[in-house]
């Protein structure tokens, strides 16, 4: 035991030190310094999460239901791990938008909606009380446990009703914490400022606990034990103690139920609220505390179980487990140790009633209060007086109500259940915030009206289900009503709704609640309309992501000067506040808001957010709308706004695909002009051609004609002669038209073709003793090499025949004039039977590969010895190979000449 | 390395492994009697679990926010507004 005197002194001392660590981080804030913004700072401000009911109320768990208590931890654990999907989400809009508290946040998705703010206020007040009363009882059962006084160490039960207020610990505590709540809570008016003091304390406290529990963990695995294994090992031995080793192997349901509540309170109870979004001055630190902050947890929890397991191996029985962390290093009369660890207790019960309390009376008073004062018109909207002393105050009182009201119950109610219990039911309080916080966040399609019905639902099932029964049992109820249900009705049972049974209280609450919660927000929002504002705020929590933070929400439409918003904020905010932002917003902005005529949206919509920052969404835009003599600009003219910035939008990516289309049907025309200017060329080039080739033998007809007719005398020889050469300028005239003719038709299709699979060495063979006179008369070398394989190739006879006649003339024509040498070959290669005629002429240059196979292409005057023939050979061949699937090209030999080549599939 | 979208879904599906991880039934697989180095198996499940689902948000997060940075520097020179629209529908 320590004499009561040394506690109290140590206790004030601590909450000095609190009051001076405060104090001590509001100057640094001031100051500008940024020693406190650390994300170790906030992760030990999140760590408020670790109440008494943590510090004691685990061990205690432990001792009665094993590995239990871990889901209390597992939970935050996991949401913490996914931080990149909703906690990040809830600070950057929270930031964007500044708001204070989680009634804000709420009722701002939801079209800022005071009625809604008003329900999560009053279901935050609700389930938070007991909460509270819970560390005010762990304070003064700890003290007591301490110091013996008012009661033995094996009961928690020490309060006496008639025990004066005065002489309750209690009391002092729930005075002191107002004070400073009041002090380091209240210091701006913006609400969604940090409370830069209030985070340095809270830290501390939560450094302080993790190290007090620490210390006494240490002392009992390493002190009384020799280590882990001594303990387990005494432990296992034991049957008392090795039970709480193991689970129940039913423990599914209620371990699930658990890990749920749990996830649910670290992103919905007001304090975490408060502390991971509200506080948070940089996202960044978000990053850091998504892994420490489980490190925090995980230490915290590591020597709950070895201390229960001491505590019920070492202590005499029926000493109250919820105690162990103070009772077991009494018990060795380690009285520093359990001033400590006492002290510990305090700072995890203190850090959380600071929090909750001021994250409350913001709550109680921007969302019921203020707008109260506003719809009964006692500020005086339309008058000119400073409004700050009002908020401030309002802001104290509600402080004092909230502390008072935690005092109250936990005076009235006394003792009763365990540590956990309470907290449970809070923690399931506020799992009814969670379907319209994360729905609101993902879904767009949840409304206002789905909201209330829904939180409602929920909060009565909540209330009727585990408040209420847990009341009853403490006497405040017809305790009747628990075991048989109101007036006997059976289905009615609060713990076993509609003759549900088989769950455990807690798992049957949660499920109901969830049930009514969720299916009446979900069945609500899909059958009810939205409003304007609702689908515009939707829209920006779940696209929170994709907006630039700094878009301006609404779209306001009326007039008020830009002077007169400065006039309004500055009655919420003070002078010198007002003035500084304003100040702010002017250089970022410019200073258009200071200008005659009515403000832009811009810039009522920054008033709105200023204003929301001090007294809360809802409250505030009651108040704008009352200077802004106008309304919100309907749904529908938002979005014909929209639409027709998006019609532009598409109307010129239209012009812009459509110009892209022209520039490539102009690039296409021009090349089709190009080709249509080649081909007119080609045909006057044709035409020149033709009239020449069919001059010189008409000429010569003519001329020779002339003579004959002129020339009666001439000797028969001569005129033998004359004839001979007209007859063979005639037969040049009709073979030129009739290979005209054929190139005609062989273009048009109009070739008449008589094809069949025949031998081409036959064909070759023709051609070779066709052409034997030529040959003869230019002394020309024939050189053949054909394979004597048999094969066929589906070809018009006649028609090959033309073409190697016509491959061969000109080799002999062309080749080299005084060794005149040309060579046939014929092979199979592959599926494909090759004719190739080579001479040793001069060769066709490489350029002219493939000109030469177009008509007239000998058109060129520049080459030398311009050989006779109509220049329509090689064009006509073409026609015809190609006809035969065939392929026609020429080489350049490697030393002189050329090498024509004919590509015939064979028949399969 | 890794997309984006790829991290944003690993971010999703690092929770649910571990909610899985630490809920029964595969938490009651080492409900048992027995003793891993001298510690009850489930008390060592638990807070092996535990760390190892530190560890990997630690190292999912690093990469997270390297990945953003790297894709806000990218999109950088796009005005925010026009590459919303497409986004988001």
């Amino acid at each position: 035991m320590l004499s009561t005197s040394v506690v109290v002194i140590t206790s004030f001392g601590y909450l000095l030190l609190l009051f001076m660590i405060a104090w001590w981080g509001d100057k640094l804030a001031r100051q500008g310094n940024s020693l406190l913004r650390h994300p170790i700072v906030y992760t030990l401000s999140i760590a408020v999460y670790c109440t008494t009911w943590t510090f004691y109320g685990s061990v205690g768990y432990a001792a009665r239901s094993g590995l239990e208590f871990l889901t209390i931890y597992f939970g935050p654990t996991i949401v913490f791990l996914g931080w990149w999907l909703i906690l990040r989400k809830m600070v950057r809009i929270t930031k964007s938008y500044g708001f204070a508290s989680i009634a804000d946040f709420i009722s701002s998705r939801y079209g800022k909606s005071g009625r809604l703010a008003v329900i999560v206020t009053l279901i935050a007040v609700i389930g938070t009380t007991p909460y509270i009363a819970l560390q005010l009882k762990a304070i003064t059962t700890s003290f007591t446990v301490l110091t013996g006084v008012g009661g033995a160490v094996q009961g928690s039960n020490i309060l006496d009703a008639s025990e004066s207020v005065l002489r309750d610990t209690g009391f002092w505590v729930t005075i002191l914490l107002i004070a400073f709540a009041i002090l380091f809570g209240t210091r701006h008016i913006d609400a969604s400022e940090h409370h830069e003091g209030v985070v340095a304390a809270v830290a501390f406290e939560s450094f302080f606990k993790l190290f007090a529990l620490l210390a006494v963990g240490i002392f009992v695995v390493f002190g009384l034990y020799n280590g882990f294994e001594d303990l387990f090992n005494k432990a296992q031995s034991m049957p008392d103690t090795a039970r709480i080793l193991t689970l129940d192997s039913d423990v599914g349901p209620r371990w699930l139920t658990l890990m749920l509540l749990s996830m649910a309170a670290i992103i919905a109870l007001p304090r975490q609220f408060q502390m991971t979004v509200v506080e948070n001055v940089d996202e960044d630190h978000l990053r850091t505390a998504s892994w420490m902050f489980p490190v925090y947890l995980l230490l915290t929890n590591i020597f709950v179980l070895p201390i229960a397991l001491a505590g019920l191996d070492l202590l005499p029985a029926g000493t109250d487990p919820d105690f162990f962390v103070l009772t077991v290093p009494l018990h060795y009369n380690q009285e520093t140790l359990a001033l400590i660890a006492y002290i510990g207790g305090l700072s995890a019960a203190t850090s959380m009633v600071i929090v909750a309390t001021i994250a409350l009376s913001t709550m109680v008073c921007n969302d019921l209060v203020i707008p109260a004062l506003l719809r009964w018109n006692w500020l005086g909207i339309n008058a000119r007086m400073d409004l700050t002393g009002v908020l401030l105050t309002t802001r104290r009182f509600s402080i004092i109500c909230v502390l008072m009201l935690g005092y109250l119950y936990y005076r009235t109610s006394g003792s009763g259940s365990a540590l956990v219990s309470i907290g449970l039911i809070s923690f399931a309080a506020t799992a009814q915030f969670i379907p319209v916080m994360v729905g609101g966040l993902f879904w767009k399609g949840g409304n206002k009206k789905g909201a209330q019905v829904g939180l409602i639902l929920g909060f009565i099932v909540w209330f009727y289900t585990l408040f209420a029964p847990s009341i009853a049992r403490v006497g405040w109820l017809d305790p009747s009503f628990v075991f048989t249900g109101p007036w006997g009705i059976d289905w009615l049972h609060p713990e076993h709704l509609f003759g549900v049974t088989g769950m455990e209280p807690l798992t049957h609450a949660l499920f109901w609640s969830m049930i009514f919660n969720i299916g009446g927000f979900v069945m609500t929002s899909v059958f009810t309309d939205q409003g304007t504002i609702e689908r515009i705020q939707a829209t920006l929590f779940v696209n929170a992501f994709h907006h630039p933070t700094d878009k301006e929400t609404r779209v306001w439409r009326g007039a008020v000067r830009g002077q007169d918003l400065y006039n309004l904020v500055q009655r919420f905010l003070g002078g010198q506040r007002t003035y500084d932002v304003f100040t702010r917003y002017q250089i970022t902005r410019g200073p258009n808001w200071q200008k005659e005529g009515p403000a832009d949206a811009d810039t009522i919509a920054f008033a709105e957010r200023l204003l929301a920052s001090s007294i809360g969404a809802a409250s505030a835009r009651i108040v704008v709308s009352s200077v802004v003599k106008g309304e919100v600009v309907p749904f529908d003219e938002v979005m014909a706004m929209l639409q027709e910035t998006s019609q532009v939008i598409e109307y010129s990516q239209q012009l812009e695909q459509k110009s892209k289309e022209l520039e490539t049907l102009t690039s296409e025309l021009r090349l089709a002009n190009d080709q249509l200017q080649e081909l007119d060329r080609l045909k006057d080039d044709f035409l020149t051609v033709v009239s020449h080739e069919f001059r010189t033998p008409l000429t010569s007809i003519r001329s020779f004609s002339e003579i004959l007719s002129d020339h009666k005398d001439l000797d028969t020889k001569q005129a033998n002669k004359f004839l001979n050469i007209i007859m063979k300028e005639s037969m040049r005239l009709t073979r030129l038209i009739d290979e005209h003719l054929d190139l005609a038709r062989v273009e048009a299709g109009h070739m008449v073709w008589h094809i069949k699979d025949i031998d081409p060495r036959k064909v070759i063979d023709d051609a070779i003793a066709s052409i034997d006179g030529m040959i003869r008369e230019n002394n020309t070398q024939l050189e053949t090499d054909i394979s004597q394989v048999f094969v066929t190739v589906s070809v018009d006879q006649d028609r090959l025949l033309q073409v190697l006649l016509n491959l061969l003339s000109n080799a002999i024509k062309f080749c080299d004039k005084t060794r005149p040498y040309v060579k046939v070959s014929a092979y199979t290669n592959k599926d494909a039977y090759l004719i190739s005629v080579e001479d040793n002429g001069s060769g066709v240059p490489e350029a002219d590969h493939e000109m030469i196979f177009d008509k007239f292409a000998r058109a060129d005057e520049d080459t030398p010895n311009r050989p006779t023939g109509s220049g329509l050979g090689l064009a006509i061949s073409k026609g015809v190979i190609e006809h035969f699937n065939g392929q026609i090209w020429v080489e350049t030999k490697s030393d002189k000449g050329a090498i024509f080549k004919i590509k015939l599939p064979l028949t399969s | 390395m890794a997309s984006l979208d790829q991290l944003n879904e690993r971010a999703l599906v690092l929770p649910l492994i571990g909610f899985l991880l630490l809920t029964p039934p595969i938490l009651l697989i080492f409900n048992d009697e027995n003793e891993i180095w001298g510690i009850p198996t489930l008390y060592f499940y638990a807070f092996f679990i535990w760390i190892f689902l530190i560890i990997l948000g630690k190292l999912l997060t690093n990469r997270l926010i390297k990945s953003e940075l790297v894709y806000a520097k990218k999109t950088l020179p796009i005005s925010s507004t026009s590459e919303d629209e497409g986004k988001q529908s």
